[in-house]
């Protein structure tokens, strides 16, 4: 097998491993649906580009990270154009969750995402690689290039944002009598 | 306390919403069409190899007898760019070459050769005989083609738009040379490429008939020559593709009739500094021809993919490579 062959084997399987994940993770990011393959495309670019860098053993972090980055230039530039707001609600149709019913995640995912706009691009970030994707803040600081101690921070502030989301959302059910959590 | 039921009520909801985000994923169709895009060419089978995906590299593989090519993948999508300028490239019916059209060489230029030895059941191409391959050079000062070895046509910008696509000569610009001399160079540049991209191009031979929109590109064989070389600038991925008789339109002069302008392409990744790139013939993945792409040459392209940034591509000077340039140093 020649070193070529090699690489086009292990960069596909990286592709069928990761398309989930990038597409989830493109997603969450806010990510329009016109524009998620494109993103996708532009994931898997970079990888294809950085392929004999990639450490074995950091594929899927380094897949998620080179996500969240592509993804954020991608909401720059949507913000340049200043065109039509993201629109994820429209984004919310696709495969059902195993045990949830269509309207219980789809409602689960449109507040997720509602949380993830409440937070500042940096904490975002991290929050989808630590608390959705289970990262490590050492992969998370790795991949991002960051100091570790940035990630905790971070995250413990995009922590915060959640749960006063959370807060916010229950006070909003209780005087509605329903709750869009799931608890309490 | 109340911090902590807080806490734990956020912990509750966060892990239910984390199993909604990580069963997220495409339909099955959805899933296998994005596999496809995405899936390197040596992977793929039937109609889906004769896309062959173009060799991505770095400027460093990009020199002369680079490693093997990394990979390539975007090709799919360059290939449907290329396909969705089909309508685009008809674009090139609209294209005025007046200044061919006269034919003259302002380079003094040697001798035109003579056609090619005919192929059995191919017209003759034109052919180079090895010895002057530019292209472009910082000298000149318009978008014309350097009439040598029986090449005619202009440096074209040609950018898709929202709702067709436009062309226009291409810009020479100018850039500080020794001693503060100017030098020129060829540029194409846009806020956002939309459709199948923008790109800059020249036709090897190119006749423009009685009405200007008329045009129809000859084949020109450059097999005398082991590749081409630039010296270029830009933002991220340019696709190099030689454009050939086989992936040209019949009415266009070419022999293509269905999925046309799937052509030899090599993607390279573009720096802000000018950088030297050589190309050898063996480094253009090929798609929708049999035959070596140099030996029934019909347009050179630099090919920029959509985006949403602005972008640019600055060609300061291109060639055909002859085989010592070529050679390993």
């Amino acid at each position: 097998m020649t070193r070529f062959d090699a690489s086009a084997q292990r960069y596909n399987r990286i592709v069928e491993e990761n398309l989930q994940r990038v597409w989830r993770v493109a997603r969450r990011c806010g990510v329009h649906q016109s524009e998620l393959d494109d993103v996708i495309q532009e994931v898997f670019l970079v990888v294809a580009r950085k392929l004999c860098a990639i450490d074995t053993s950091a594929e899927r972090a380094f897949v998620a990270a080179v996500t969240v980055r592509v993804a954020a230039n991608w909401r720059r530039a949507e913000r340049r154009r200043a065109e039509a707001p993201m629109g994820w609600l429209e984004n919310l149709a696709s495969v059902e969750a195993p045990g949830y019913g269509p309207a219980e995640r789809r409602q689960g995912l449109a507040l997720l995402q509602q949380s993830l706009d409440h937070m500042t691009e940096a904490q975002r970030q991290v929050f989808i690689l630590a608390e959705l994707e289970e990262m490590t803040a050492l992969e998370i600081a790795s991949t991002l290039n960051l100091e570790e101690a940035a990630v905790v921070s971070r995250l413990r502030r995009s922590r915060e944002v959640f749960r006063r989301f959370c807060e916010n959302q229950q006070r909003g059910d209780a005087i509605q009598g329903q709750s869009s959590l799931g608890v309490g | 306390m109340r911090e902590r039921r807080s806490d734990s009520d956020a912990e509750q909801v966060l892990e239910r919403l984390r199993s909604y985000h990580q069963a997220d994923r495409p339909d099955s169709l959805r899933r296998e069409q994005l596999l496809k895009r995405l899936r390197r060419s040596d992977s793929a089978t039937g109609s889906d190899r004769a896309r062959s995906y173009p060799a991505l590299s770095s400027p460093e593989v990009a020199a002369v007898d680079p490693p093997p090519a990394r990979l390539g993948r975007r090709a799919v999508v360059t290939l449907a760019m290329t396909a969705a300028a089909g309508a685009g490239l008809v674009l090139w019916s609209f294209w005025s070459f007046e200044s061919e059209r006269g034919g003259g060489s302002s380079d003094g230029g040697a001798p035109e050769p003579a056609a090619a030895k005919q192929e059995s059941g191919l017209r003759a191409c034109r052919g180079a005989t090895g010895t002057q391959g530019l292209l472009w050079d910082a000298s000149r000062s318009t978008p014309n083609l350097p009439n040598l070895e029986g090449r005619r046509g202009r440096w074209l910008y040609h950018w898709a738009t929202e709702t067709g696509s436009e062309r226009v000569d291409a810009s020479v610009i100018t850039l500080p040379g020794e001693g503060g001399a100017p030098t020129f160079a060829l540029r194409g540049a846009g806020e956002r490429a939309v459709g199948w991209g923008a790109k800059l191009s020249t036709g090897f031979s190119v006749h423009v008939g009685a009405d200007p929109h008329e045009v129809r590109f000859d084949c020109y064989d450059a097999s005398a020559y082991a590749g081409v070389r630039f010296r270029a600038r830009g933002d991220g991925i340019v696709f190099v593709l030689l454009q050939t008789e086989d992936s040209i339109p019949v009415e266009l002069g070419g022999t293509c009739k269905n999925k046309c302008w799937f052509t030899a392409s090599h993607a390279l990744v573009l720096e802000d500094e000018f950088r030297d790139y050589r190309l050898r013939w063996d480094r253009f993945s090929m798609a929708n021809t049999a035959r070596p792409p140099q030996a029934r040459l019909m347009l050179l392209e630099f090919l920029l993919q959509p985006s949403h940034d602005p972008y640019e591509v600055v060609i300061a000077e291109a060639a055909l490579m002859t085989h010592t340039e070529a050679a390993p140093r």
